[in-house]
């Protein structure tokens, strides 16, 4: 099978890259595009550190084919933070400090920002529902409830301010 | 994992893709959401050469209701559209509550409605590619084997393996039909006959008839059902990603003060949604009371064909339709049974 060409729509721009039909996104982006925010734990859909934004809705990148993702808009990690300033999101994860070894936090991130794009101000019971496809193997996640609600709170107060 | 190579197509119309089924026959499969088939192309269970993806056909995802032709959901409708569906929600509220019930909000925005009654059903023991009958092998582990989680307690024909489909339990309590369209032409049909537990399909044992070359194109409510209310509940391992231990629908139709119709449908527990007849025929035309709802659902299963492992599940099915009766019958009071 000859090598395919594709066109993704990466963090606001347009990247051409080489990508079997059988390759899925998470490889692709960690793999051909040297973005290595999107882990891969479970490879198979089951734990949610493989999640990025696809024109705003999380999904698992290693069950999304490369090349069935067209022209739909692909967020990853590396495209929160403008410049040095971190989104909201990112520093209210680290001003919480809930992330043990790391492996999962990206994909609770992109959650969290699709979560808050969505519905800016949510109850503990909607942010449960939306981290329910988010595991985390070191810690107790009440952490990660917490970094949700300050994310919320600071991008409150940014727009505030705005 | 690296999945074996295929070729993926992006046909423009139905007619295209069941064209492109019978140039490539077996070795091809429809492809949608994709959560199931590429989830077991990655346990190297189905090696399809060709992917037909549906996602390029338009308006397969349009949803519609009036009073005269009821709902007609597209069988590409994600799942998360359809948990958030205000049509759904103010109309058949029981479709939203079980799109909510499955898997995670990643695999809904994904996942399709089409997709989730025509999955490839399995078990443990065919995920780790054992040769069992869905595998090309003619024996099944579970009888002797850890069938805790997967297996049937109504029985099975080879396989025992349940149909986990909560979206499958929620639309047999409304009668769904399906439209399905093929080489041999357009169908209407119901979906207790899609779904009729094991079956031979072109030699191959299946859990649901469509046949090689044929999709589903729409799922449809009758427009009556709006006056129904209707729950669905579902008890797993955990709260999200598990396929249920068990799962209820039940829907009701009241006419002066009496029960008029009911449907009490049991997932996860059968490698069909279970429509539970004798129960039903308990309450139509009765009114109800606590102790009429209790009689329904000690009636609720005849014979049981528990395997070692899972009889509990056949209490879970009880108490879970008991609360699904309570919080239809008396939505204002406390749980009629303790959990």
């Amino acid at each position: 099978m000859s090598g395919y060409r594709i066109s993704l729509q990466v963090n606001g721009r347009v990247v051409e890259v080489a990508a079997e039909p059988n390759e899925f996104l998470s490889d692709v982006l960690r793999d051909k595009l040297g973005l290595t925010g999107t882990k891969i734990a479970c490879n198979e859909g089951v734990c949610g550190s493989c999640t990025v934004l696809l024109d705003g809705k999380p999904i698992y990148s290693c069950l999304k084919l490369a090349c069935d993702v067209g022209d739909q808009e692909i967020l990853t990690v590396e495209g929160l933070a403008q410049g040095e300033k971190l989104h909201p999101v990112q520093q209210a994860f680290l001003d919480v400090g809930s992330s043990q070894c790391g492996f999962c936090t990206t994909g609770f991130i992109m959650t969290t920002k699709a979560l808050l794009d969505n519905i800016p101000d949510p109850k503990i019971d909607e942010v449960k529902q939306a981290l329910s496809g988010n595991i985390c193997r070191c810690t107790d996640y009440a952490g990660y409830v917490e970094a949700v609600l300050r994310a919320a709170q600071l991008a409150r107060k940014a727009t505030e301010r705005a | 994992m690296v999945v074996e190579e295929f070729a993926f197509l992006n046909p423009r119309s139905i007619a295209e893709a069941v064209s492109l089924h019978t140039k490539y026959g077996e070795d091809s499969r429809f492809f949608a959401g994709g959560t199931n088939l590429l989830y077991m192309m990655k346990r190297g269970v189905r090696k399809p050469r060709y992917l037909i993806n549906l996602k390029t056909i338009r308006d397969l995802d349009l949803t519609t209701f009036d009073d005269t032709q009821g709902l007609r959901i597209g069988s590409l409708t994600t799942i998360e559209s359809l948990e958030n569906s205000k049509l759904m929600k103010e109309k058949f509220p029981i479709l939203a509550q079980a799109a909510k019930k499955i898997a995670s909000p990643q695999i809904r925005y994904m996942a399709t409605v089409g997709g989730n009654l025509c999955q490839d059903v399995w078990c443990w023991y065919l995920l780790e590619d054992f040769p069992c009958w869905l595998n090309g092998g003619e024996y099944c582990f579970a009888p002797e084997g850890d069938n805790r989680y997967h297996h049937s307690v109504l029985g099975g024909y080879f396989c025992f393996a349940v149909h986990p489909s909560d979206l499958a339990t929620a639309f047999c309590a409304l009668d769904a039909t399906l439209v399905i369209t093929g080489g041999d032409g357009t169908k209407e049909i119901s979906l207790e006959s899609f779904l009729p537990g094991f079956t031979k399909v072109e030699g191959q044992l299946r859990q649901n008839i469509l046949k090689g070359d044929e999709i589903l194109t729409e799922i449809r409510v009758a427009p009556r059902w709006q006056e129904a209310k209707g729950v669905f509940v579902k008890y797993a391992v955990r709260q999200s990603f598990d396929f249920a231990l068990s799962s209820a629908a039940v829907t009701m139709r009241m006419e002066n003060d009496r029960c008029a119709d009911v449907r009490i449908v049991i997932g996860g527990i059968a490698p069909l949604p279970f429509r539970a007849r004798q129960a039903e025929a308990v309450l139509i035309g009765k009114r109800l009371d606590k102790t009429l709802l209790e009689d329904a659902v000690e009636q609720l299963f005849g014979k049981t064909i528990a395997l070692s492992g899972n009889a509990y599940r056949i209490q879970i099915s009880k108490d879970l339709v008991a609360k699904a009766l309570g919080q239809l019958s008396f939505p204002y009071e406390e749980k009629f049974i303790a959990p």
